[in-house]
């Protein structure tokens, strides 16, 4: 892991326990954290052990078992400390609120009335601009569609059934029959 | 919510019904008062950004910012502890590509990828999506997170109830009340069926959301 992490980075030493956290979850790609300043009591922070700063370099089968940890982490806040909702929230760049340049995701317990503010007042975008934005990202999308496919190494090698073509069968067939 | 507007035999009656339900006609029950599932199947028009298999993205008609994107699964979830496990690593690995196309796309300098369960995070649709919004400086967008400071000994306690509910011990002693936000065409569905129905719903989606 040593030579995945960067120097300086807040994040890769919790990771590498050079600062003190209260982990709640680790295996080998994933760190979930309490955070001591958390938004509210629970907010949980899931992060790649390796460094990645924004979303678009975490590999995608990182992204999976990263966003399965959160979502795990969701179902124990709701039923371990009575939470009436969960917020999921990924900070991509400095203008979306970003301030630690390790890719994390944030996992918070809500309450009604709890003052933690995820909404938004809605811009009003007539229907020329709503299509132009549909079409340049459309364009964009054309290329999504090739992920990653996590490699299960197997477990056992089992010798693979060797299946003769008829040509090669034939050859056996007349090789055996010579035999008295 | 809406259990103060019913009398308990109307519970009553109700959870008896929604008991007699096969998943499958939960299911089906809930689809037909889901506007997403509405989109999904195309009796609801909406601007479609991608599609897969498994997920659907559309344009927000009320954005953030213009390129707000709701990435929403095909199958009808209510809340995200519902999605597979398989189902959760394909969402976001979409949704890690939609960020990429939105910054490509609208000029954006970064993104949010936010997901709501339960009204109390902000939830309004009753089927569960991914909100990956283009962000940019001063855009007037002010999220809120703000900073408790808590004592160590109740981040330690904390943290202990959180591993041994991850590590799937029983904790059964605080059930969640999660609120499912209400139907948005509930005045239309009032004027269809009996009021009951609605709350039928709000039932089923928090016996859903529970387990």
């Amino acid at each position: 892991m040593a030579d995945k992490s960067r120097e300086g980075c807040i994040v890769c030493q919790i990771v590498a326990n050079k600062i003190p956290s209260k982990k709640v979850y680790e295996d080998e790609f994933v760190m979930a954290v309490l955070d001591f300043n958390g938004a509210n009591p629970g907010h949980c922070f899931v992060m790649p052990k390796s460094h990645y700063p924004i979303i678009e370099q975490v590999p995608d089968i990182e992204i999976g078992r990263l966003f399965n940890v959160s979502n795990k982490l969701s179902s124990a806040i709701f039923e371990s400390l009575g939470a009436q909702g969960t917020s999921i929230f990924v900070a991509n760049g400095i203008p979306a609120g970003q301030t630690i340049a390790h890719f994390i995701i944030n996992v918070i317990p809500r309450k009604e009335g709890d003052g933690i503010n995820l909404q938004w007042q809605p811009k009003n975008l007539d229907e020329e601009e709503m299509s132009t934005v549909e079409l340049k990202l459309k364009e964009q999308t054309k290329r999504i569609g090739h992920f990653e496919k996590e490699i299960k190494k197997p477990k056992v090698h089992a010798p693979k059934p060797v299946v003769l073509s008829e040509e090669e069968e034939e050859y056996f067939t007349k090789q055996m029959r010579r035999v008295p | 919510m809406a259990e103060e507007n019913i009398s308990p035999e109307q519970l009553k009656a109700l959870q008896e019904k929604i008991k007699q339900m096969s998943p499958e006609e939960l299911k089906e029950f809930q689809k037909k008062q889901c506007i997403f599932c509405q989109i999904i199947a195309g009796k609801v028009q909406s601007r479609k950004v991608y599609e897969d298999e498994h997920v659907i993205a559309i344009l927000d008609i009320n954005p953030t910012n213009p390129g707000h994107t709701l990435l929403v699964t095909k199958e009808h979830y209510s809340i995200m502890p519902q999605l597979p496990e398989e189902e959760v690593a394909h969402v976001f690995m979409v949704a890690k590509a939609l960020s990429n196309s939105i910054l490509r796309s609208v000029d954006a300098q970064g993104t949010n990828i936010i997901v709501a369960n339960g009204i109390a995070a902000g939830q309004r649709a009753q089927h569960f999506m991914a909100h990956i919004i283009p962000r940019k400086e001063n855009d007037g967008v002010n999220f809120v997170l703000p900073q408790k400071t808590m004592e160590e000994r109740e981040i330690e306690a904390i943290g202990n109830k959180l591993i041994s509910a991850l590590s799937g011990s029983p904790a059964e002693q605080e059930k969640p009340l999660i609120k499912m936000p209400e139907p948005k065409n509930k005045e239309e569905a009032k004027k269809k069926e009996p009021a009951k129905d609605n709350l039928d719903l709000d039932d089923i989606s928090r016996m859903l959301g529970v387990k």
